[in-house]
């Protein structure tokens, strides 16, 4: 029984990161239509940043929190920047370029991070240290932070992109760009907002993760991966389909470590990237069936 | 007579193509309907593009209200009140009717909520037919609903000049009586009006004046009186 | 045609190939001669330049951007280390058993990816890198898992175990050398041209013929085996495999090597391979910056050099060769090289009956039938979005009918594919000129002239080899496709590019490469739009001269002028429904004609 918590409970907070690094994905999805590989790197910068700041400049939590997603933006929005460098209203930027420019500026992070970190995989401070008891389960306290920030951020989110003005203008660039032009919606300056908000989002993944896993200068591509998953199992649904997908890829990982052995360490590995591939064949909108018409 | 829009020898080419719109030029002025006829090709859609700004001039220039406009990006220039409704509706089709109608207001979100609630009310009086649906998803309309969508999204910001890029096309025909009856009632309210039509008849039964164009250049201008019916206008669309 | 002759021409053609090796081999050997290059270096490039030989294949040529290619690299590399360390095979029957495995799994994966779009092709081909690389480190108790596996013996020829950097660097450069051959002589063929037709304009490539699928699945596989090929050799050179080898870093690695090198050429490949490959003795001294050094390159190539260091070589070839005339001279129609294909005896050819097409509950084209006849010219006209496109889509099979039947000869056309359509005889041009711009203005007419290609291995292996069938037919369909530029007085533009040639002559290339195709009955979709008026008198002149050598055609204009000079019969649609049929002067008069133009 305990296990089975256990498991559950490991699985929720993994999958809660995973849904954050998700959330990360749509938003910039929304605002420019196409994937951003970067997205996992802003993981690790934003732990990496906050670490730094907290364990060698001694900068209290809160104020190292706010700092490490200050940062985060501004990569956001450089990458924003960088991909649509010569987009215009009557020539959007090229799938196949627009891809490819997020993915050299994930290299150029990464570097980036290998020049001011090194290779060795550092920890982070928790939010709050120490674990607690719940059906006979040990449950880091960290773990609880994770799902409850997920529960915020995608509540906030969801808020955000219902009632505000800016929100409700991300959602339409991302259904119909020439009629957001035509709206008096400033498309260039919307997108680079929602690619700072991504690159935010998927830095609070980090830092609220890296207590719990190292982080090293090559988790970028790790979060990315995962996030990307969550993203597309769960469906174009701005906030809910990574949530979903997140939580239910966490779930999934870490059920089938119940497994004993070697089995349950390669099932949890390849399982993911079978799904992957099943969704693409069979259900490529995600499970939570796209309204858009 | 105030002159709301101004156009000043503008061209527009595709690339290195021939000139889609060869120095045309015209005026706009309050409390008109200007109807732009001509087969399809004539660059009468391009004509609109290049006003609102999502297609570059290669010469010419646009004043709005006296003021050039011609390098501003688009969205300052629906802040001046310029509107453009695009052919094909454009809905912004995972949002509701209500939510399009909101986003219509886009530049007029610092306004009390109030306000632009009111203004909504007005729609649906205009349409009554939207406000039946109005949490229904604007994918899910008939071609005349999401029309009627289009106008009302693009009042809802209270133009100061509207563009309109055939809004009949697809559309039954009891219903496209009921909108250009609408676009009618926008004109009697104040607002200029440029209005791309097809179906020349129609336009020209609710327009003042009329252009229509031909590959690229105007070759008619007139009231719409002189241009009901007249052989000039037959040769447009059918030939000598 | 003789060997030798069949020999000079390849020689010509693929002349890029013999300057290319011999300066790589001039400055290898020299630089190798003073100490600065390291035999490992020069083999390892041979075993890189291998596998980026086919991602350019798959990107540079068909325009497939696969980020699971390091996952063939792996299964290449680790057939050789297990089964040499489970069954003591040797490493060159491995490699086999490990080209076999790729193969298989890269025409399943073709299978899944190759039908998705864009960002979901790239995302299907990463997982499945990914699911490679996870299932090496899991399965550690065959694979070594995360510390690798070592003890692969250098492979064994005829007795000689090819021990030494010098022996075994022989055999991957003759490998490299003969897949370079095949290769670049596969780019500069038939194949070669459907594949960048694929790439420019999917649509318009189907509907001249090319078998786009099946095409795209072949490549795609080619290139999967290429790559396992190198992971082999690599894993062979080395001794050892380590599962950190076929990360990320690798795949950009090798993205890198074929943007630097310049994609699309071919030969930029081993460019790109040897600079990457010195990359770590010039970036030295910036040890830990490596990383960031390749992202900024990366970079900086995709936005200031996106052809890369060959392909701004083979611009500057191309500005320096084909001198650039202004397009103000006109067209000037000499006599056209047409054929008619005589498929039919006189009477009707086209025929269309109760034609419907809906699109989303909408019936776009209702009950629609006409017939056009032999030795005529029909004119399908109507207002704006009346069907009219509809009809020519669902005739050329890009859509499929819901509803009645189309018959060209007696024969249905129901249910075939674009490609297929074409190969029956109908060709058509487009609304927006669509002319191949990664071809040259007479590439992009053979492409017509050679039917396409129907992507098959044996046609990628003739073209590949270089067999004298092949080859006659590329020289004929030259000839032919030169013959049809000079008949409009276009010669000078042959080896141009499509935007270096004036809109109006690019549409009229269009129809020439229909018509090259030497098809029964040619749709032509508002072909006038955009022409100015010597290119409008030029055309009519074309299609007037077409008729007279027996080819039928249908044609959408919206100036009525035209059609009504041109046409024999006229046939309008409106609301998707045809309203009116017969001679232009009737049609002209006709009351529900001008309603449906003026409104009623």
């Amino acid at each position: 029984m305990e296990t089975l918590v256990q498991v559950l409970l490991t699985g929720l907070s993994q999958g809660s990161i995973y849904a954050l690094v998700g959330l990360g994905f749509s938003v910039a999805f929304m605002a420019s239509r196409i994937l951003n590989l970067a997205q996992g790197s802003y993981a690790v910068f934003g732990g990496f940043i906050f670490l730094t700041m907290v364990g060698s400049y001694r900068v209290p939590m809160p104020l190292a929190f706010v700092g490490a997603l200050l940062i985060s933006a501004l990569l956001g929005l450089a990458t924003e920047r960088v991909v649509n460098l010569r987009s215009k209203p009557w020539k959007p930027v090229s799938l196949d370029m627009a891809v490819l420019s997020t993915l050299a500026l994930l290299v150029l992070f990464e570097g980036a991070m290998f020049l001011l970190w090194g290779s060795d995989p550092r920890r982070g401070p928790s939010l709050q240290s120490g674990v607690f008891h719940l059906f006979g389960a040990v449950v880091a306290w960290q773990s609880l932070w994770m799902m409850v920030a997920a529960a915020i951020i995608s509540l906030g989110l969801h808020l955000f992109l219902k009632k505000t003005w800016m929100g409700r203008a991300m959602r339409a660039s991302a259904q119909n760009t020439m009629m957001s032009y035509l709206l008096g919606i400033n498309v260039s300056r919307i997108g680079g907002i929602a690619f700072a908000l991504g690159a935010m989002i998927g830095a609070t993944a980090g830092i609220l993760v890296s207590p719990i896993t190292w982080l090293d200068y090559q988790l970028g591509g790790f979060f990315m991966l995962n996030g990307i998953l969550a993203y597309l199992i769960g469906g174009e649904e701005d906030v809910a389909g990574p949530v979903v997908g997140g939580l239910l890829l966490g779930l999934v990982q870490n059920v089938f470590l119940l497994i004993p052995g070697a089995t349950g360490g390669l099932l949890k590995q390849v399982v993911p990237m079978l799904i992957l591939i099943l969704m693409l064949v069979f259900r490529p909108q995600g499970l939570l069936a796209s309204r858009r018409a | 007579m105030s002159v709301s829009l101004r156009i000043e020898n503008i061209s527009v080419s595709y690339g290195e193509a021939a000139p889609v719109l060869r120095d045309v030029s015209f005026e706009l002025n309050a409390n008109e309907i200007v109807a732009i006829l001509g087969a399809n090709g004539a660059g009468k859609s391009t004509l609109l593009r290049a006003i609102s700004g999502i297609l570059p001039l290669q010469a010419g220039r646009v004043f709005v209200d006296g003021e050039d406009i011609s390098t501003m990006p688009p969205s300052r220039r629906v802040e001046r009140g310029l509107v453009h409704v695009p052919e094909g509706r454009q809905m912004l089709a995972g949002l509701s009717v209500h939510e399009n109608l909101i986003l219509g207001a886009y530049v007029r979100r610092r306004e009390p909520a109030a306000a632009l609630m009111a203004t909504e009310s007005e729609i649906y009086d205009l349409f009554p037919i939207l406000a039946e649906r109005r949490h229904q998803l604007a994918g899910s309309l008939s071609g005349g609903q999401q029309q009627m969508l289009a106008l009302g999204r693009a009042l809802m910001s209270k133009p100061r000049i509207l563009m309109c890029d055939e809004p009949s096309l697809g559309i039954a025909p009891l219903v496209v009586n009921e909108i250009f009856a609408a676009i009618a009632r926008m004109r009697d309210g104040g607002i200029p009006i440029m209005l791309v039509e097809q179906n020349a008849k129609k336009a020209l039964s609710i327009a003042d004046r009329a252009i229509a164009m031909q590959r690229g250049q105007i070759r008619l201008v007139g009231s719409a009186r002189d241009l009901q019916g007249s052989e000039a206008l037959s040769a447009i669309y059918l030939g000598n | 045609m003789s060997p030798v002759d069949v020999a000079r021409y390849l020689m010509r053609r693929n002349a890029a190939f013999f300057v290319v090796l011999a300066v790589y081999a001039l400055a290898a050997a020299t630089l190798y001669a003073i100490g600065w290059l390291h035999s490992d270096v020069i083999v390892t490039t041979a075993i890189f330049f291998i596998v980026v030989l086919g991602l350019d294949l798959l990107y540079g040529c068909a325009g497939l951007l696969s980020f699971g290619h390091v996952g063939f690299l792996a299964i290449g590399a680790y057939s050789v280390a297990v089964l040499h360390a489970q069954f003591a095979l040797p490493p060159l029957v491995s490699m086999l058993i490990g080209l076999l495995v790729s193969a298989a799994s890269g025409y399943l994966l073709g299978r899944v990816c190759l039908r998705l779009s864009g960002s979901y092709f790239m995302l299907g081909t990463l997982a499945f890198g990914i699911m490679v690389h996870a299932a090496i480190t899991v399965g550690y108790t065959v694979t070594g898992g995360d510390g690798g596996l070592g003890g692969i013996p250098r492979p064994s020829l005829g007795g000689v175990v090819l021990s030494s950097d010098r022996s075994f660097g022989l055999m991957v450069w003759s490998l490299a050398v003969v897949l370079f051959w095949l290769t670049y002589s596969l780019s500069r063929s038939k194949v070669g041209r459907a594949a960048r037709a694929i790439r420019s304009d999917e649509l318009a490539a189907a509907c001249l013929g090319v078998n786009v699928a099946s095409l795209k699945m072949n490549l795609f596989v080619i290139s999967a085996c290429f790559a396992s090929l190198g992971g082999s050799l690599f894993a062979m050179y080395n001794g050892a495999v380590h599962p950190d080898s076929f990360s990320l870093t690798t795949l950009l690695d090798l993205l890198l090597m074929m943007f630097f090198g310049g994609e699309g050429t071919i030969w930029g490949a081993l460019l790109g391979t040897t600079f990457m490959r010195l990359l770590p003795d010039i970036t030295g001294a910036l040890q830990g910056g490596k990383i960031l050094f390749s992202g900024v390159l990366f970079t900086i190539i995709i936005f200031a050099l996106p052809r890369g260091i060959a392909g701004a070589i083979e611009d500057l070839i191309h500005r320096f060769s084909v001198r650039r005339r202004l397009g103000e001279l006109g067209p000037a129609v000499g006599e056209f090289p047409f054929i008619a294909n005589s498929g039919a005896n006189s009477g009707t050819l086209l025929e269309l009956n109760n034609v419907s097409r809906s699109f989303g509950g909408v019936l776009a084209v209702e009950d629609v039938s006409f017939r056009v006849d032999q030795g005529l010219i029909k004119g399908l006209i109507g207002p704006n979005g009346a069907g009219k496109s509809t009809i020519m889509n669902v005739i050329s099979g890009v859509l499929q009918l819901h509803g009645g039947q189309v018959l060209l000869a007696g024969q249905p056309l129901n249910g075939l594919r674009p490609d297929q359509v074409a190969r029956r005889g109908i060709q058509r041009t487009f609304q927006h000129e669509r002319l191949f711009a990664q071809l040259t203005i007479i590439e992009n007419i053979m492409v017509g002239q050679e039917r396409g290609a129907d992507g098959s291995l044996r046609e990628i292996a003739a073209c590949a080899v270089g067999l004298p069938g092949s080859v006659e037919s590329e020289i004929a369909a030259r000839s032919k496709a030169y013959q049809w530029l000079a008949s409009l007085g276009l010669s000078r533009y042959a080896e141009a590019r499509v935007g270096e040639v004036p809109h109006g002559l690019r549409k009229l290339v269009e129809v020439a490469r229909c018509c090259a195709a030497n098809p029964m009955i040619l749709l032509l979709d508002e072909t006038a739009a955009g022409l100015n008026n010597i290119e409008r008198q030029a055309f009519k002149k074309i299609i007037r001269m077409l008729r007279d050598r027996g080819l039928v055609m249908v044609i959408i204009e919206h100036d009525i002028d035209f059609i009504m000079d041109l046409c024999d019969e006229v046939c309008v649609v409106n609301f998707g429904r045809r309203i009116a049929d017969g001679p232009p002067a009737a049609i002209r008069k006709d009351p529900h004609v001008i309603e449906a133009y003026l409104g009623q």
